[in-house]
């Protein structure tokens, strides 16, 4: 039961994400250019493509169809997002405006610290998720 | 899932899934990218885009020095884009209130009697100044061309103790 309320929320955070930036491609773009990882070249065609790769993964994970293939999406997905982040946690980047930030200060807000919690634990939901997929004792 | 799947039939099992997921989501956002009106271009040259992009914003933005020429010069109007409390409690001598939540109603009225040429400078508080950056985009794009961002303004503006004052917008005469 624990399992199945859990595939629900990630689900369901998987396809509100997906499908709020299939609404707003442009402005996905923009974030994922403030983030300034990916080269020019790639924003736009990661803007377009993953908020429906998202949104698959979140209707599969609803409704029951290729859950093991999802999770280890959803958890490579968020993987990613979370490496994202911290990068640039690390790195005293401010995504929201896409500058630098000053030494001197709110070097971490609380929103960045926010996403890297929801994205960890959204991250832990999907690997348990994830293991019963995979057998691993051995015959 | 069977029972006795091999460890190896599993894991191609999922990867199998995984693949036709991504594969099934790229045809589909390629598909309906061309398709909507508001479709984005496969490939945008970031540096000149018109949104407020690291470039665009680090044109339009003005040092607290600047913002200091233009407030004592009197040819600058400054708009705060915090919410009406905050504004309320203080607010830059001379300011209006433009709050970036009243974006479709108010706003044109507030400006009606602002040229398209005047010199705006917007501001806000944080070094985020995420509210002042969306206020520039809007007035931007609805045509005004001599937009500032003061960056971080209100804090900035403090720190030096430049003219504030406090009440809501309307009550003294302008």
């Amino acid at each position: 039961m624990l399992a199945l309320a859990l595939r629900m929320i990630l689900g369901a955070v998987f396809l509100f994400a997906g499908i709020d930036k299939i609404l707003h491609p442009a402005a996905f773009a923009e974030v994922i250019y403030n983030y300034q990882i990916l080269p020019d070249g790639f924003i736009n065609l990661s803007a377009i493509l993953l908020p429906w790769i998202e949104t698959l993964i979140g209707l599969s994970l609803v409704s029951g169809i290729w859950i093991p293939g999802a999770t280890l999406l959803s958890a490579t997905l968020l993987s990613v997002f979370l490496g994202a982040i911290l990068f640039n946690l690390a790195r005293g980047l401010d995504v929201d405006c896409g500058c630098f930030m000053a030494a001197d200060g709110a070097g971490s807000s609380t929103s960045i610290l926010w996403y890297v919690a929801r994205d960890g634990l959204l991250l832990l939901i999907a690997l348990y998720l994830l293991m019963p997929a995979l057998p691993l004792k051995r015959r | 899932m069977k029972r006795g799947l091999g460890l190896k039939k599993a894991v191609f099992q999922v990867l199998r899934q995984s693949a036709l997921i991504l594969i099934l989501g790229m045809a589909l956002g390629i598909a309906v990218n061309q398709v909507r009106r508001d479709g984005i271009p496969w490939v945008m040259d970031w540096s000149s885009e018109p949104g407020l992009n690291l470039k665009t914003r680090k044109a339009i933005t003005i040092s607290i020095e600047e913002a200091e020429q233009h407030f004592l010069y009197g040819d600058a109007l400054f708009l705060d884009a915090r919410p009406p409390q905050l504004y309320e409690q203080s607010h830059i001598l001379g300011a209006r209130n433009l709050p970036l939540e009243l974006f479709e109603g108010p706003m044109d009225r507030d400006l009606t009697n602002v040229s398209k040429e005047a010199l705006i400078v917007a501001y806000c508080e944080g070094e985020r100044s995420f509210l002042s950056k969306g206020l520039a985009l809007e007035l931007i794009s609805r045509g005004y061309k001599n937009v500032r961002i003061l960056e971080n303004g209100w804090n900035q503006w403090l720190a030096r103790e430049f003219p504030i004052e406090a009440g809501a917008w309307g009550e003294k005469p302008r």
